[in-house]
């Protein structure tokens, strides 16, 4: 089989090739995409070690920052000068729209959140993020596919000694038809909210902004971080949302304090161990996605909570 | 201006517990986005849905569109992105020039977030995704765009294709200016497709997390507020 593999972040495509490298059988060929202008020469000769057939380095200076009809097109030059069976992206949300609109362009398939693939008889069996990440659905495609995975873990990989072969592919590309006119940083938090063990996420149902204040004196003493679902976000409570589509989490227990029974927000927390969600209204779905619930009077439990916080964690 | 959204029917049972027909929510808002833009500057919008017949009353009497075109036919069937690229295209070539092309970011039951990337392929069209506010600016389209931690102001020249993610939607009132007053029905004979090609085929679907779904039982809030402190302390 031929694998291909690319992705827009370097850390990323290193991740992935390390785990192709791994994975791959003797018969496979697999070779690793890269940007030139977009990654510096350095990592580009870094990824030369790992146990890859070719480096394929395309190069064009309208590839030094993402575009999604540039990068679609590159990687289309790629498929038509090399071709591949399969070709693996990383999980970034331009990795995942590259596979989109290239799957479109090629006219083969796509999956993306790929949690995890294998190839039987020439068909590939994907399982990926169904409804919103609350379900898990296991897909039958045939080659060639493309495939951008969900997350892409670090792993051990051997180094070759002799370097991989490198190959520079010159392309042509037209300059981009969406024209970036400002760029700013949204959030400063994204880190800080990923790798929390303790979340508190609130929504909707929690109205005054004394009763937040509170909730952040609740958080600081249990260690917690403060984020919102999207609810909060549009009333620029917050600068980021947790949803399926915005930020997931990953915390060792999350409490839901007012949130709705949203898809897209329950599907945020299933990689969340423990969710407990203290809510007013009874019939939310988001009660059946629950470790623990509770439906109460969430104002009172707000106040009552910061007091047995402060004396419980004394 | 005229302006064409794509609105996806839910009927899944895990996104709406009672049962109830509803649309997708980001692209209900993408909808209204557009009825926006078109109720400032003149035109049509034109609301665009896959689905059997019943799904009729979704877009009988629908805010925001000034035009309703139901694509139903018997062989639209379990349908993949592709598929329902293709059905959009053909639907798109049978009717006049659009400005817009505006569809939901993604859908919240296959959450596969592939149909506006494929669709703006097909037509050659340039693509601004995930935006969360639009606005027209003389013969561009302007959106802000959240790509992770990063705000982008983005523009492009119409034809344009825009998917938007929902996240504004919070609070926000429709347009009720037009309404949709007939819903026309196109089947597979008046779009010219014979045949679909399904490219992604379910096996199968499993929940990916089982919670343990615990009621906390209390008396009083303090013993509610003890329970909860408890369990983060375990953690």
């Amino acid at each position: 089989m031929r694998i291909a593999c690319f992705s827009r972040y370097y850390s990323t495509l290193e991740k992935v090739v390390k785990k192709l490298s791994k994975e791959k059988n003797e018969k496979d060929e697999l070779n690793c995409i890269a940007f030139r202008y977009l990654f510096d020469d350095s990592a580009i000769e870094n990824l030369r070690k790992y146990d890859v057939n070719k480096v394929v380095m395309i190069s064009n200076i309208l590839l030094m920052q993402y575009d999604l009809e540039a990068f679609t097109n590159a990687l289309a030059e790629y498929y038509k000068k090399y071709g591949f069976d399969l070709l693996i992206l990383g999980n970034s949300l331009e990795d995942k729209e590259v596979a989109a609109r290239l799957s479109s362009k090629l006219g083969i398939s796509a999956v993306t959140n790929c949690l995890s693939y294998k190839i039987e008889n020439e068909k590939i069996i994907v399982e990926r993020f169904h409804s919103s990440g609350l379900l898990i659905a296991k897909i039958e495609l045939s080659t060639p596919s493309i495939l951008s995975l969900y997350r892409v873990e670090d792993q051990d990989s051997k180094l070759k000694e002799t370097p991989a072969d490198l190959e520079i592919l010159k392309i042509p590309l037209s300059v981009s038809r969406v024209v970036i006119r400002d760029k700013l940083k949204l959030s400063e938090r994204y880190q800080e909210i990923q790798n929390s063990k303790i979340l508190i996420c609130i929504g909707e149902n929690v109205h005054e902004e004394k009763e937040l204040k509170e909730i952040y004196e609740t958080a600081k003493i249990i260690g917690a971080t403060v984020v919102g679902d999207k609810s909060c976000y549009a009333r620029e409570w917050f600068k980021e949302w947790i949803a399926f589509s915005g930020i997931q989490a990953s915390a060792k227990i999350c409490l839901s304090i007012g949130t709705k029974g949203d898809i897209d927000y329950l599907g945020a927390l299933t990689g969340t161990d423990t969710v407990i969600f203290l809510n007013e209204e009874p019939d939310t779905l988001a009660l059946k996605f629950s470790d623990y619930h509770a439906i109460c009077d969430i104002h009172k439990l707000i106040h009552v909570l910061k007091k047995r916080a402060k004396k419980k964690f004394k | 201006m005229r302006a064409a959204a794509f609105l996806k029917p839910l009927d899944w049972n895990i996104s709406n517990e009672k049962g109830k027909l509803i649309i997708n929510p980001s692209d209900y808002f993408a909808l209204n986005e557009a009825a926006k833009i078109v109720k400032v500057r003149g035109g049509e919008v034109v609301a665009f849905m896959i689905g059997n017949k019943e799904y009729a009353q979704l877009l009988k009497g629908l805010y925001g569109a000034t035009e309703a075109i139901l694509l139903s036919d018997e062989i639209f069937t379990e349908l993949d992105p592709f598929s329902k690229a293709e059905i959009i295209v053909a639907a798109l070539k049978k009717s006049k020039p659009f400005d817009l092309l505006i569809f939901g970011e993604f859908s919240h039951d296959s959450s596969h977030g592939l149909l506006p990337y494929i669709v703006a392929e097909k037509l050659n069209l340039p693509h601004i995704s995930k935006a969360i506010r639009i606005w027209n600016e003389d013969s561009k389209i302007v959106c802000e765009c959240v790509l992770g931690n990063e705000l982008y102001i983005k523009e492009a020249r119409m034809p344009v294709v825009v998917s938007m993610l929902d996240v504004l939607a919070y609070g926000k009132v429709p347009v009720y200016d037009f309404q949709v007053k007939e819903v026309k029905i196109w089947d597979s004979k008046f779009l010219g497709i014979k045949e679909l090609q399904r490219r992604l085929k379910i096996i199968e679907k499993r929940e990916a997390v089982r919670r343990k779904n615990i009621m906390i039982e209390f008396s009083s809030y303090e013993e509610l507020a003890d329970k909860v402190i408890e369990l983060i302390k375990l953690k």
